[in-house]
């Protein structure tokens, strides 16, 4: 009995824990943010601190996040073209297809799992780093929250850069098709971003830059979560790498799926 | 020392366009160095794995880690991607009052395209990442020099089972994760797309062939060989401290990331070029 309901027991704790941190950290994050409103020392060192994470965790990523997408871009014009013409029997509307399939999905869901790989496991290694060398136990000890201290700088950098990431991603795949289009099919430009136009509505890029918001609070979460509950050694903080790893990126599948049904059913 | 002082000095306008030049080239050749120095890494594997293999109890342990603790995620994250796509092709497919073919092309697009590229992309997380850290830490702490002392070869013990277990456990998960994508893609649209189940399979083997299940499978092998390479090759080729493992499962995870996808357009080319050329053409 007791081994049955483990898995499950385990997951509802692990899942609170989150919630948990996920709460503490928007908290602080108020917190902050009346302090800033309060002094002005404490605004500069807020600021700085805010823009140093966004360097390391934005800027740092730019080249993956666009490579990856500009080949998504790309192998997406090829499939939908071998698609639809076995089942339409043309192309025409492959630019609208690839546009759409972009713009809703690949342009929030791919920079969102290459982060998750990048930044959430350097976040884990990170904060598991400083969990086994006892330097989180010493910031409690000088009274310093490391809620506060680690983990919402990194909550916003990370939140802000993928925005910022997928509204630009969404542009290079978009550019990346057109340009494989144009060689593939002999799509013109203008046709591309013409039929692309009347398949696109506001709301898709809305949607889209609403699930980096999401992604991009995930992220740090799960990461600082496998961070500070790391035990044992220099092993202990590559397991915590990997769990977060994978964990951030089936978050990331599961609630894009119910984002999207939500978007069906609403819009 | 005469000579090179007594040289005469280079004009200005020389060796700042060089510098240009250099700056252009440097990331170039730095990508061709470490494509060369992948390749040959590749190519000692396949040495040593051309003799006869013994370590089958390393082996069995790879694929229990490599392939049986991820089966769980797969099924997990089949179901869902299964399910995305399927929302996805309805919205399309809904404006040409298509919806017949719903099951035939998510069906199709799962099995050329999103299984394997979904299974490479969890085992490159979550197998990659690992083995990085595992063999960069044995380098680092000259377990690997120990492992030779001893007259065994590293690579033989430590790269070729890892190869071994996934390449085959690629092909295992992605049939899994074929199989839930498409289960889990006619349930979403049984009960949010309104495309019921007879309805869901009956353009399915039509528009799935055999070729293109052979095609996924290809590339799923592919996807298993450059995941196994990479972090091997990063593992392996790590020296310094801890900081320095830290840093070669940063670069794995960014290569294999970028490496996946890459590969995955090449290959979608030559599978387009192939099918034209030997299959529609019959």
């Amino acid at each position: 009995m007791h081994s049955i309901a483990a898995p499950f027991l385990d997951f509802g704790r692990v899942l609170g824990q989150m919630l948990r941190l996920y709460v503490e950290s928007l908290a602080y994050l108020a917190v902050t943010i009346k302090e800033m409103a309060m002094s002005r020392k404490r605004r500069l060192a807020v600021y700085s601190s805010w823009m140093e994470q966004i360097y390391w965790i934005g800027n740092k990523s730019v080249s993956i996040v666009l490579s990856t997408i500009a080949f998504v871009g790309m192998i997406s014009i090829v499939e939908m073209s071998y698609q639809m013409n076995r089942v339409l029997h043309s192309t025409d509307f492959v630019p609208g297809f690839a546009a759409l399939i972009i713009f809703r999905e690949f342009a929030s869901v791919i920079p969102a799992s290459m982060m998750a790989g990048k930044v959430g496991a350097g976040i884990t290694a990170e904060v598991g780093s400083m969990q086994i060398t006892e330097q989180i136990d010493a910031m409690r000890l000088i009274s310093l929250n490391p809620v506060k201290y680690l983990v919402v700088p990194r909550f916003v950098a990370c939140t802000v850069s993928l925005v910022l990431l997928s509204s630009i991603a969404s542009l290079v795949a978009f550019a990346t098709a057109m340009a494989v289009t144009s060689h593939k099919l002999g799509i013109s430009p203008e046709m591309f971003i013409n039929t692309a136009l009347f398949f696109i509505k506001p709301e898709d890029i809305w949607i889209n830059l609403f699930k980096a918001f999401v992604f991009g609070q995930i992220i740090p979460i799960i990461a600082a979560h496998y961070g500070f509950h790391t035990r044992g050694g220099a092993e202990g903080v590559g397991l915590a790498c990997t769990k977060s790893v994978v964990y951030s990126g089936l978050v990331i599948v599961i609630l894009d799926f119910y984002i999207t049904w939500a978007a069906t059913v609403f819009l | 020392m005469e000579q090179a002082l007594s040289r005469p000095e280079t004009p200005a306008w020389i060796s700042r366009s060089a510098a240009l030049v250099d700056a252009f080239w440097r990331p170039f050749a730095g990508f061709l160095d470490e494509l060369g120095r992948l390749l040959r890494f590749l190519g000692e594997v396949l040495r040593a794995g051309r003799s006869r293999h013994q370590y089958w109890d390393v082996v069995r342990y790879q694929l229990y880690q490599v392939g049986w603790q991820s089966v769980p995620i797969a099924i997990l994250a089949g179901v869902f991607v299964g399910g995305i796509f399927a929302i996805q092709i309805y919205e399309n497919l809904f404006q040409f009052g298509a919806t017949a073919m719903l099951g035939g092309i998510s069906a199709s697009i799962t099995v050329r395209e999103v299984g394997p590229l979904m299974i490479a992309l969890l085992l490159g997380g979550r197998i990659g990442a690992f083995t990085t850290a595992e063999l960069g830490t044995m380098n680092v702490t000259d377990q690997i020099d120990a492992m030779r002392c001893l007259a065994t070869d590293p690579i033989k013990y430590l790269v070729v089972p890892r190869y071994y277990a996934l390449i085959l456990m690629s092909w295992v998960l992605t049939v899994i994760g074929i199989v839930i994508g498409v289960l889990g893609a006619s349930v979403v649209s049984w009960f949010i797309c309104n495309v019921n189940f007879y309805l869901f399979f009956s353009n399915v083997a039509s528009l799935v062939d055999l070729y293109s299940f052979l095609s996924g499978l290809v590339k799923s092998m592919c996807f298993g060989v450059l995941v196994s390479t990479v972090s091997c090759y990063y593992g392996f080729h790590t020296h310094g401290g801890a900081e320095d493992v830290g840093r070669n499962v940063n670069k794995t995870v960014v290569v294999l990331g970028i490496g996946i996808l890459a590969l995955d357009y090449v290959l979608a080319i030559l599978n387009d070029a192939i099918y034209a050329a030997f299959v529609a053409a019959r």
